[in-house]
């Protein structure tokens, strides 16, 4: 008895405000730390969401993920299933998770990211709300709502720094119709289109037809058809008379409410070209997609693989055949082509890495500007290992990385708060 | 005598184990078989879905701990190798063809069952235990045997405690779903016939959005009140302008339910056939549970009916609307509104020409067989009575992809496959084997376990499409024993000599049949496949 007292004297003592303090700050640091090892930066990369192109984007995430460095990066991967849903868990590195959907997602945890700039990371969502922290976020999305400014808009009132162009870039570029008239209106070449609303078709779709054929360019067949917001090769089609137009025109309506028809340019040959950020942005080499082993017809462009493209082929836009830095293309197009890419990524705002799409009219050698991908298929990799000076994709990834940082920081600078000075006068 | 009620109790929870991931097995069957517990115990016969490796560990258990000594030991070993079967297993929820969804009443049935065993089991080895004094053992591996086989009555007993429930929560659901159709108010095509109805609905609910206005329409081939209501709750949403809804009739009255449920503002029918004719009884009652629909039509409404269908035909007239339309292939009673004066087989599917008011419109679609052709004419024909353009229309069908296994034609390493594997039909059949026909192929296959569910016309119609089939098909590989005699007789008939019929009893001995007949520039006609549930092999 005598002993005990002094005993709890002393433990009462230790236990102070102070030392308690102590103790907490020195197990934050040690875990933050990881027990004193260099802290790894959190990298969320998103993925999947309400697309089409939803299964091309699993494949660019995985892809995208076994690259990174892990010296550096804590991969986190966050998975939007079809309906929109966040989850992160383990087994989304694993394919058969995807292939056993829905019952695996019983696997993972669903998460969120609360729109205001204190959120620090994701939610879980559940009872106790955990967050997950996360330094940067990587979007490796395809398609409608991950491509085209929505997620974006989401990061920017998290106030969260993420990889690639930001809102506006990334819906003018994923506006077929705005991005050309962008582009047009600072000299890179076009093909003549028009843009085509579901609504007036239904009001009449003989005056759409009629508007059509006025068109300055349009005025004959061969005609091409394509959804406007849409990244990949779904609900295209050429026409080549009146019955396969009006087939062409129902089919892209099918998956747009807005469709653009083009001049349809017969000797066609495509090239692809990717910029990258930096201190000044670079182009890489150009590509030439091919199809079995000819040159790119408008065709097998778009209608190669078919809607099958995701399913069979899982390297994704890796995995296509293609002549990277064809040796026949004259040089002076390569060229012309990459001036055209570096000035458009500069017009439309872009951040991080994506591919301009350009066709080349062999018929006259005239170059027109297709389309922009601002979160490109494998996220373009391919091209940067042919690069001289080569950047890989573990590097790539790096760059980007950096680049989201580095935008966030200079956002920084810009004074928001504007406090009250009307209601509190 | 403690450690033999130790022991007892470990066997009993290795049977346990054992129970519940046997449970979790047949719960996915038995959710693919939609909770119907008749269909679900004649699935459980026919696949044979019993639990060997239990029957096997138990039965020597039993045996064992009868007349050796070492009762206890037995137990212990028998009872560890049941719990490890429990947990070597694969989860159902993420293996298989279809994978086992839980949902809450997926939940609810499991729990339940897992309440009532785990009664069972505790109070069957308690009184086995305290009864059985020397010969315990013996009488707990017999009732641990017993209840391992027992598991789908478990799962039935639970379904039927929880059908109270389920009835008021699923009318609750559908009057919710009333309510959201009410708010939303979109214009109701109802879309019924022996076949054809989800095809059309497909093509229609496509062509209405594309060319009108936003269009509701359920998924795949749903077509009942419970399947409606969930499509509805998840699905409709405000500014819908147009819905289209299947409806299924598998005797007098459910079409007037549905009608009911989602009046209909126009109809369309597709044919009057022998469909279900087993369970309607006869083929009045069939005509009169598709007129169901017509009837449901205010006076004015439209509806839209197969003018080659007798039946079809019968109920345009005996029910006229303010828009009536007939169309078809047929036009020799020059009555048709919409109707296909010319068509062909092409490689990439189908050219046609249809006839509209007056106005010829061509078109070539990807899709095969007359049968997607006349329920495109449905839609067609629709589409355009609801003020659609009629080439925007045409647009739209021209670039219509098929639903999966109806007609489709494939080319895989040089043999084409005409797939119907989907619930065949007479009128499907004959289609199928006119573009296998039409199809460029050296030889001609065809694969079938005939049709069913057509009661006493069975035997009549399978002869009927085997004799057509005969006539230009060079091999014929006859699939199960139900139409084994009609369709092998049926060939016969048409010209095909008797050793280029292989009969086989299983769907793999078939496909194995085959690959041995087919070589490159063949063209394989797969008609009425079995469904999946069927088609997997099940491991117990």
């Amino acid at each position: 008895m005598t002993l005990i007292k002094p005993l709890l004297n002393i433990v009462f003592n230790l236990v102070t405000p102070g030392s308690l303090k102590l103790l907490g700050s020195t197990l934050v640091v040690l875990q933050k730390n990881k027990w004193l090892k260099m802290k790894k930066k959190q990298i969320a990369v998103l993925f999947g969401g309400r697309s089409v192109e939803h299964e091309i984007s699993i494949i660019t995430a995985l892809q995208l993920i076994e690259a990174m460095d892990t010296t550096r990066y804590d991969a986190i991967p966050v998975y939007v299933d079809q309906k929109g849903k966040w989850y992160c868990g383990e087994k989304l590195y694993d394919k058969d998770f995807y292939r056993t959907m829905p019952g695996s997602l019983k696997d993972v945890a669903q998460v969120t990211l609360m729109p205001h700039p204190r959120s620090q990371g994701l939610t879980v969502v559940d009872k106790k709300n955990k967050t997950i922290p996360v330094d940067v976020y990587l979007l490796a999305f395809h398609g409608q709502y991950g491509e085209d400014g929505c997620v974006q808009g989401l990061l920017e009132l998290a106030d969260a720094p993420y990889t690639g162009c930001d809102v506006m870039a990334s819906s003018l570029a994923m506006n077929k119709e705005h991005c050309k008239a962008v582009l047009k209106a600072h000299d890179i070449p076009v093909l003549p289109g028009i843009r085509i609303k579901r609504d007036d078709a239904q009001r009449s779709f003989n005056d759409v037809r009629t508007k059509i054929f006025a068109t300055k360019g349009l005025e004959t067949f061969p005609l091409f058809v394509k959804p406007c917001h849409l990244g990949s090769s779904v609900g295209i089609g050429k026409a080549s008379d009146m019955p396969s137009l009006n087939a062409a025109l129902a089919n892209a309506f099918k998956y747009d409410t807005e469709i653009i028809v083009e001049k349809c340019v017969e000797e066609l040959l495509e090239v692809n070209i990717s910029v990258i950020e930096g201190d000044t942005p670079k182009a890489s080499a150009v590509e030439i997609p091919i199809s079995s082993g000819d040159a790119l017809s408008y065709e097998d462009k778009y209608l190669r693989g078919g809607k099958n493209k995701g399913k069979s082929n899982t390297q994704g836009m890796a995995g296509l055949t293609r002549d990277i830095d064809p040796q026949n293309l004259d040089v002076a197009i390569k060229e012309k082509i990459r001036e055209y890419a570096l000035k458009a990524y500069d017009i439309i705002g872009c951040g991080g890495v994506v591919r301009f799409d350009f066709m080349v009219d062999t018929a006259n050698d005239a170059i027109y500007f297709n389309e922009l991908n601002p979160i490109p298929g494998s996220m373009a990799y391919y091209l940067w290992e042919k690069t001289t000076p080569r950047i890989l994709y573990t590097e790539m990834i790096d760059i980007i990385i950096q680049g989201a940082e580095r935008r966030k920081t200079k956002k920084k600078g810009v004074q928001e708060d504007f406090g009250f000075k009307a209601l509190k006068k | 005598m403690i450690l033999s009620w130790v022991i007892a109790a470990y066997a009993v929870a290795g049977s346990f184990m054992v129970f519940r991931y046997r449970l979790r097995h047949y719960l996915r069957y038995f959710q693919q078989e939609e909770y119907d517990g008749k269909r679900f115990l004649l699935w459980v016969g026919e696949c044979n879905a019993f639990d060997k490796k239990t029957l096997v560990v138990a039965l020597l258990a039993m045996a064992l701990t009868s007349f050796v000594p070492y009762h206890l030991v037995i137990t212990a070993i028998a009872a560890t190798m049941l719990a490890v079967t429990a947990f070597s297993g694969e989860d159902p929820t993420t293996s298989g063809k279809k994978t086992l969804i839980m949902t809450p009443r997926a939940i609810r049935i499991y729990r339940l069952s897992v309440v009532l065993y785990s009664t069972a089991i505790v109070v069957g080895a308690t009184a086995a235990l305290a009864l059985g004094r020397h010969g315990a053992f013996p009488v707990l591996w017999f009732l641990l045997l017993l209840l391992s086989q027992s598991v789908p009555l478990w799962l039935l007993l639970a379904t039927k405690i929880l059908s109270p429930g389920e009835k008021r929560r699923q009318r609750k659901y559908s009057l919710e779903a009333k309510r959201i159709l009410a708010d939303v108010d979109p214009y109701v095509v109802g879309i019924t016939g022996s076949y054809g109805k989800t095809s059309t609905k497909h093509i229609l609910g496509e062509m209405l959005q594309t060319t009108l206005g936003t269009t509701f329409w359920p998924d795949k081939g749903v077509n009942t009140v419970m399947g409606i209501t969930r499509e509805i709750r998840e699905k409709l949403s405000p500014g819908t302008e147009y819905a289209v809804i299947e409806m299924g009739a598998y005797h007098q009255g459910s079409i007037q339910k549905l009608c009911d449920f989602t009046p209909p503002q126009a109809a369309i029918i597709t044919a009057v056939g022998i469909c279900h004719l087993e369970r309607f009884g006869s083929e009045e009652a069939i005509y009169r549970g598709k007129e169901e629909l017509a009837k449901a039509v205010p006076d004015d409404g439209i509806i839209v009916c197969n003018g080659d269908d007798t039946g079809a035909r019968n109920i345009a007239k005996g029910n006229p609307k303010m828009t009536t339309l007939l169309y078809g292939f047929d036009n020799s009673k020059e009555d048709l509104d919409c109707w296909m004066s010319s068509y062909a087989v092409v490689d990439s599917g189908m050219t046609f020409t249809i006839d509209w008011k007056g106005k010829e419109y061509q078109g070539s679609a990807p899709f095969f067989g007359t049968t997607a052709l006349s329920n495109g004419m449905a839609a067609f024909a629709m589409a355009c009575a609801l003020g659609a353009d009629a080439e925007f229309a045409l647009g739209v069908l021209c670039s219509h992809e098929p639903v999966d296994n109806r007609l489709q034609v494939k080319k895989s390493g040089g043999v084409t496959y005409v797939n119907d594997a989907y619930n065949s039909n007479p009128v499907g059949f004959a289609a199928a084997l006119d573009v296998a026909k039409a199809l460029p192929a050296k030889k001609r296959i065809i694969m079938t376990p005939g049709m069913i569910e057509l009661g006493d016309r069975q035997e009549a119609e399978n002869n009927k499409a085997a004799r057509k089939a005969g006539s230009f098909c060079d091999y014929a590989i006859v699939v199960g024993e139900t139409n084994r005699k009609s369709i092998a007789k049926g060939l016969r008939d048409g010209g095909m000599p008797e050793e280029n019929i292989f009969l086989c009893n299983s769907r793999d001995d078939a496909f194995h049949n085959l690959a041995i007949v087919a070589d490159d520039g063949d063209a394989v006609l797969i008609e009425n496949d079995l469904p999946d549930l069927y088609e997997t092999k099940v491991r117990f």
